[in-house]
């Protein structure tokens, strides 16, 4: 993992030299630049280098912010977080249900209404769909602060318990700088959230179908109890399943789909920051991004499966 | 007695519309075991899950009466048919382990439909459920309460499924192929306990299967299916004596039989398809008695003596227009 990243990092065209140094700088001191980031040791020697800060915690030192990556990424990361969470749970709680109800009451116009914000949610590109509510809901009404970063600028920041400025102003009871901060996520979770309802309402509604014309179902039906018990009680759970890896998918995905959107809305997170050390040609901000991604994906799987062992009992723990 | 008149069933498919039941007619003697035999695919199953309104689209309901105590089921609103499910008609399927649940303990469907049915409240239900359980010759119901099927065997999980049908007395079960998926020792284990369970609770039982020897073994009446009709239905021993429907007689000749050196005979041709029924009888591209008329015209059922003093003159019916040549 590390070394596929590493490797491809270096294979990118464009030197970080050309980020750091000036214009005018002379060879001499381009290569002193060199010199001091390490760039001029054989690769497998800066890669052993990096394994082995890795192994203490070290990820390196950004060549764009000078920091270490470490602290950037702890820095960036609730931000992403806020964001990326308040999308799944909207997106949760409009496209689970949805995808019941189209289910459970195939071909109404519930069951419809789902297909299409299947398909549009797909369709429509989140850059595209970004621009236009901005465009609308600041530039044209005026509804929502103006699109960037996670607070305005006369609003004085909650001091930081989570890092997460809902949870942190609420914790302060600074009701001015929760307004403004969920002002500022309004627009990016929609995006987001968009994306993520239309796969989530998907699943829901293939796997309740299918969950409703198996045979536990129908023996269910069999010994007298009433539809909707069985449908809530007995086949809501089986369903959930599938739902609940397509979650962890999603939340994967919604990662990734913060680069745009963060980039969009100049929102201080990680996916901003990955897109700004890419185009920097940020080595060590560029790798300690996506170990971080990485790390990320993994801890929010092994979450799904710890929930598979509470739902699932053939699952063994 | 349950009584099944003249059911049609459809399902609706890409291909078009096609007739799964042609005018059934079953009649389940009370306290009897009626058998309901033919090949795979023949409606069986469908006319159980009919009998249950459990069919599920593109299955349709098309006409007929599905008469239990006089009353017609098909004219039921589901509320109230919810009440005769479980509670005066329960069924047992042929797949007893993935006709439960397989994230919920045996206790919660087994306390539930005793708390909906039999209103009993928690602690009286589970007992209750221990005694279904034991009653079922399930080993250590206590522990059974607290399994799930995938940690039962698939005997045991049959064991539970009959407990869970037999928990709100009814007077009617429907087990469609109860032994077909397990192994054969096991199969004459739950053959003894529907056995047992059907004389002890007097019950009225609908046995659908294609095993002729179960049916010699367990059956008082039994019925022949072919392509969506009954083509015969007689007392057990008088159709085993004197089969008179040339299907039936094909379906003789083609078991296996202990001690014989003969390999059984099989019936030549194979199912129609749904989607091209032949005309006029459905058997007839099979029929050793076929002739011209068969092609162009159903026979209709015919009453007949069974001429058979052993089986208590009880009236048979036969559904072909030659079944008289040939008989022995």
């Amino acid at each position: 993992m590390t070394l596929v990243t590493f490797v491809l990092t270096r294979v990118l065209p464009g030197s970080p030299i050309d980020q750091i140094a000036s214009p005018m700088s002379t060879p001499a001191q381009r290569h002193a630049l060199m010199v001091h980031y390490g760039l001029d040791r054989p690769l497998w020697e800066q890669y052993a280098t990096y394994i082995l800060g890795i192994g203490r915690g070290d990820l390196g030192t950004s060549f764009t912010t000078s920091q270490p990556v470490a602290r950037d990424l702890e820095r960036f990361f609730p931000a992403t977080l806020e964001l990326t969470t308040a999308a799944i749970v909207i997106a949760t709680v409009i496209g689970v249900p949805l995808g019941l109800c189209g289910a459970v009451r195939r071909g109404s116009w519930v069951d419809h209404l789902v297909r299409i914000v299947a398909v549009v949610g797909v369709a429509l590109p989140i850059f595209w769909l970004s621009l236009v509510l901005i465009y609308l809901m600041f530039y044209r009404w005026h509804l929502l602060p103006a699109p960037i970063g996670r607070l305005s600028p006369r609003i004085t920041p909650p001091r930081v318990i989570t890092g997460l400025l809902l949870i942190d102003s609420l914790l302060g009871r600074d009701g001015v700088a929760f307004a403004d901060a969920a002002g500022h996520l309004l627009l990016p979770v929609t995006v987001l959230a968009f994306a993520a309802v239309a796969p989530l309402a998907r699943i829901t509604r293939t796997s309740t179908l299918d969950v409703l014309s198996s045979p536990h179902v129908q023996a269910t039906r069999a010994l007298g109890i009433p539809w909707r018990s069985i449908v809530w009680k007995y086949a809501f759970r089986n369903a959930m399943l599938p739902v609940l890896t397509m979650l962890a998918i999603v939340y994967g995905f919604l990662l990734g789909g913060s680069v745009l959107v963060e980039t969009l809305f100049a929102w201080p997170g990680l996916g901003r920051y990955a897109f700004n050390a890419i185009s920097g040609n940020d080595y060590p901000a560029v790798q300690g991004f996506i170990l971080y991604a990485t790390l990320i994906y993994i801890a929010i799987f092994i979450l799904v499966d710890v929930l598979y062992a509470v739902l699932d009992p053939r699952v063994q723990t | 007695m349950l009584e099944v008149q003249d059911l049609t069933v459809t399902f609706h498919t890409g291909r078009g519309t096609v007739t799964a039941l042609h005018g059934v007619d079953l009649t389940l003697p009370t306290g009897r075991v009626t058998g309901l035999v033919g090949e795979s695919g023949c409606g069986k199953t469908v006319t159980a899950l009919a009998v249950m309104r459990l069919l599920r689209p593109p299955g349709e309901i098309r006409g007929g009466r599905v008469l239990l105590g006089g009353q017609n089921l098909l004219a039921l609103s589901e509320r109230e048919m919810d009440r005769v499910r479980g509670a005066r008609i329960a069924m047992i399927f042929q797949q007893p382990r993935a006709s439960l649940n397989p994230v919920f303990p045996v206790a919660a469907q087994l306390t539930h439909v005793l708390r909906l049915h039999r209103g009993l409240s928690g602690r009286a239900a589970w007992a209750e459920g221990e005694a279904l359980l034991a009653r079922a010759q399930l080993p250590r119901p206590e522990r059974v309460m607290r399994a799930y099927p995938h940690q039962l065997s698939g005997g045991m999980c049959q064991r539970v499924m009959i407990a869970l049908a037999l928990a709100c007395r009814p007077s009617v079960l429907l087990a469609d192929e109860p032994t077909t998926a397990l192994d054969v020792t096991v199969q004459l284990q739950i053959i003894e306990l529907l056995k047992s369970l059907q004389q002890e609770l007097g019950l009225t039982v609908l046995l659908i299967t294609h095993d002729l020897g179960l049916v010699a073994e367990m059956c008082d009446f039994v019925s022949v299916m072919y392509a969506g009709r009954i083509v015969e239905a007689a007392p057990v021993s008088a159709l085993f004596r004197r089969p008179l429907h040339p299907y039936t007689r094909g379906l003789m000749a083609s078991r296996m039989r202990a001690g014989s050196r003969a390999l059984p005979a099989g019936i030549p041709g194979r199912i129609p398809d749904l989607h091209q029924m032949p005309a006029g009888c459905p058997f007839h591209p099979r029929c050793p008695l076929a002739q011209g008329l068969c092609a162009e015209r159903d026979a209709s059922p015919e009453t007949v003596d069974g001429g058979d003093p052993a089986a208590s003159g009880a009236a048979r019916m036969v559904r072909c227009h030659f079944w008289g040549r040939g008989v022995a």
